[in-house]
């Protein structure tokens, strides 16, 4: 991979952006916005087709965010991508922004589709990819899915349908952080197996580390014959900053002003 | 209805290679004639609505015209976040069909009954409501449906309907917005769908028996930014009575009341529906009589008032 360094300070900056988001808006989620730093910044520097400049660009692969709940992360990859001035991410939950607290399609260019309530996205991007498919195009869909939304049931309609429909050009990448809402994951509802879950279901599954910018690239530049590609995506809640890594804690709170410099500095 | 709604929809979509049918794996009998003729432009989600409303959003921003299809609950009240988060939200040109309107099904049961969706629809943001009283309706306003290019819910019945609507009543519906069934009196019925049958017989009967003249108007409509140029009907009455196949509360009938109110504050003004969902199961006669809402009950209620208000217009 070439543009690994790229990638890093990509993923670097758009974790210190976030920090900054949530800390000046006082808003939650930051340990499930930097556990898919990583992932974001490979797809938006390395692997989606984009052109931030022109508005329609045809040959735009499209991107979901379907954990909306890590909205500022992905704004800040947005405007880190060039869509918008980063200035614009200081209104970040704040009154009158368009920059909701979940993803929100609202004017925010390179924004794809709102999202919010988990286990949507999926079955967007589903129709996304399979109306390529019949316009005979060749763009891709790309969707980050929560490991606790694979408790929705929707995300095996969805997955039951892609697989029907053969959409090979769509990939869904879980964050699986282990961590959800009240407790781990595998104390809630047991995922596990989740790769053999998601091959019965006649996927493609790639199970990486999904902090490695080398083993994103090489598994999302991955091309799947007839198959709908899923990554399982193995990650750490909080990644980056050393006191909020696997922390239950880190889903609802924000960084004091202390606690933000910390976690700045802990990130260089 | 449903017949109706696939012939007018096999035309557009001749012109139009856009249009996508999505079902929840219903339309036995009634798709066929679609499928063979444009396969591609044809899914079958499966047994799985949420997924069905989520990917025909995808379908939908990606620049295609979809309808999707199923039974009246299944997708109200099933995919109920994804219809309001995913169409109305992104308000995308998506016409969500539905059959079996109020007790359509009715041996088949509250599973069945769409008796609630009017109310839960009206709140949506961006939803428009229609709801033709019968095939020649549906068929007359299908060129609006599929140009309008927001989120629609089309309300239908379960098939089999009797037609009450004239070319010549269709006519007039571009000066009035609504259909004058049977012409405006002092008594009208303002009706809402498929229901407006049993005003259309009631009706009749009145005059035949009693010769008391009654009104019967459909509105196929329901649009918080649509005004239904209906003041000057009200203003002509002196009884109004709305009725609807759906819960009295919350329906068309407050819906007519919330815009007109201040018309209506000198009318005598009766707001008819269902209020009895579960307690008995019954045919579509049955449960509607159970609900006073067959032809009889409303014969009796025009009756009624008439002979307290010596009104016989």
């Amino acid at each position: 991979m070439n543009n690994i360094k790229k990638t890093i300070i990509f993923a670097r900056n758009i974790r210190i952006n976030a920090l900054k988001m949530v800390a000046s808006s006082n808003s939650p989620h930051i340990g499930s916005c930097l556990s898919i730093a990583d992932i974001l910044a490979v797809l938006f520097s390395s692997i989606l087709k984009h052109n931030p400049k022109i508005k329609n660009y045809p040959k735009r692969d499209k991107f979901i965010l379907s954990k909306g709940h890590a909205a500022a992360i992905y704004y800040a990859a947005l405007a880190e991508s060039g869509y918008f001035n980063l200035k614009l991410l200081k209104k970040f939950c704040t009154n009158g922004s368009n920059l909701f607290g979940h993803v929100t399609k609202n004017n925010i260019p390179g924004a794809e589709f709102s999202t919010g309530s988990l286990g949507h996205g999926i079955s967007v991007a589903c129709g996304m990819a399979l109306s390529f498919k019949l316009k005979k195009l060749n763009n891709k869909v790309y969707c980050i899915i929560s490991d606790g939304e694979c408790n929705e049931g929707t995300v095996w309609e969805a997955a039951l349908f892609a697989s029907h429909h053969q959409l090979n050009n769509l990939t869904v990448i879980v964050d699986y952080n282990k961590i959800q809402s009240l407790g781990r994951v595998s104390k809630v509802i047991k995922l596990n197996p989740l790769s053999k879950k998601w091959k019965s279901f006649n996927w493609s599954v790639n199970e990486i580390d999904g902090h490695s910018h080398s083993a994103l690239f090489k598994s999302l530049s991955k091309k799947s014959n007839k198959k709908p590609k899923i990554i399982i995506a193995n990650t750490i809640k909080g990644k980056g900053v050393s006191f909020m890594e696997n922390k239950l804690l880190w889903h609802y709170k924000s960084p004091n002003d202390k606690e933000l410099q910390i976690a700045i500095k802990n990130l260089f | 209805m449903r017949n109706s709604f696939i012939n007018n929809l096999i035309k557009k979509r001749k012109k139009n290679k856009n249009i996508i049918l999505i079902t929840g794996d219903l339309g036995f009998s009634v798709f066929e004639n679609y499928i063979s003729r444009f396969p591609t432009s044809f899914i079958n989600a499966g047994v799985a609505e949420q997924n069905m409303v989520g990917l025909s959003s995808g379908l939908s921003i990606s620049g295609n015209k979809v309808y999707i299809y199923s039974i009246n609950n299944f997708l109200v009240f099933r995919a109920l976040e994804q219809i309001r988060n995913d169409i109305c939200f992104h308000n995308l040109d998506i016409k969500i069909v539905t059959v079996g309107s109020g007790f359509s099904y009715g041996m088949a049961g509250y599973s069945h009954y769409g008796v609630e969706d009017i109310s839960i629809m009206r709140s949506l943001p961006n939803m428009r409501i229609y709801c033709p009283s019968d095939s020649k309706q549906l068929s007359f306003l299908f060129n609006e449906i599929n140009n309008y290019s927001k989120p629609i819910y089309l309300r239908l019945g379960k098939g089999g309907e009797k037609v009450i609507t004239t070319s010549a009543v269709c006519k007039k519906y571009f000066k009035l917005n609504y259909f004058e069934i049977i012409e405006k009196k002092e008594i009208n019925f303002i009706c809402f769908g498929s229901i407006a049958i049993e005003a259309y017989i009631a009706s009749i009967n009145l005059k035949k028996k009693y010769d008391i003249n009654v009104g019967v108007i459909t509105v196929p409509i329901i649009d918080n930014e649509i005004n239904i140029n209906i003041k000057k009907l009200i203003n002509s009455s002196n009884v109004i009575i709305t009725l609807e196949d759906n819960i009295s509360i919350t329906g068309f009938g407050n819906y007519f009341f919330e815009l007109y109110s201040k018309y209506l504050s000198k009318k005598i003004f009766y707001k008819l529906g269902i209020n009895k969902r579960f307690e008995k199961i019954g045919d579509n006669d049955y449960m509607k009589r159970l609900n006073n809402i067959d032809n009889k009950s409303l014969e009796k209620l025009v009756k009624k008032i008439c002979k307290h208000t010596f009104l016989k217009s």
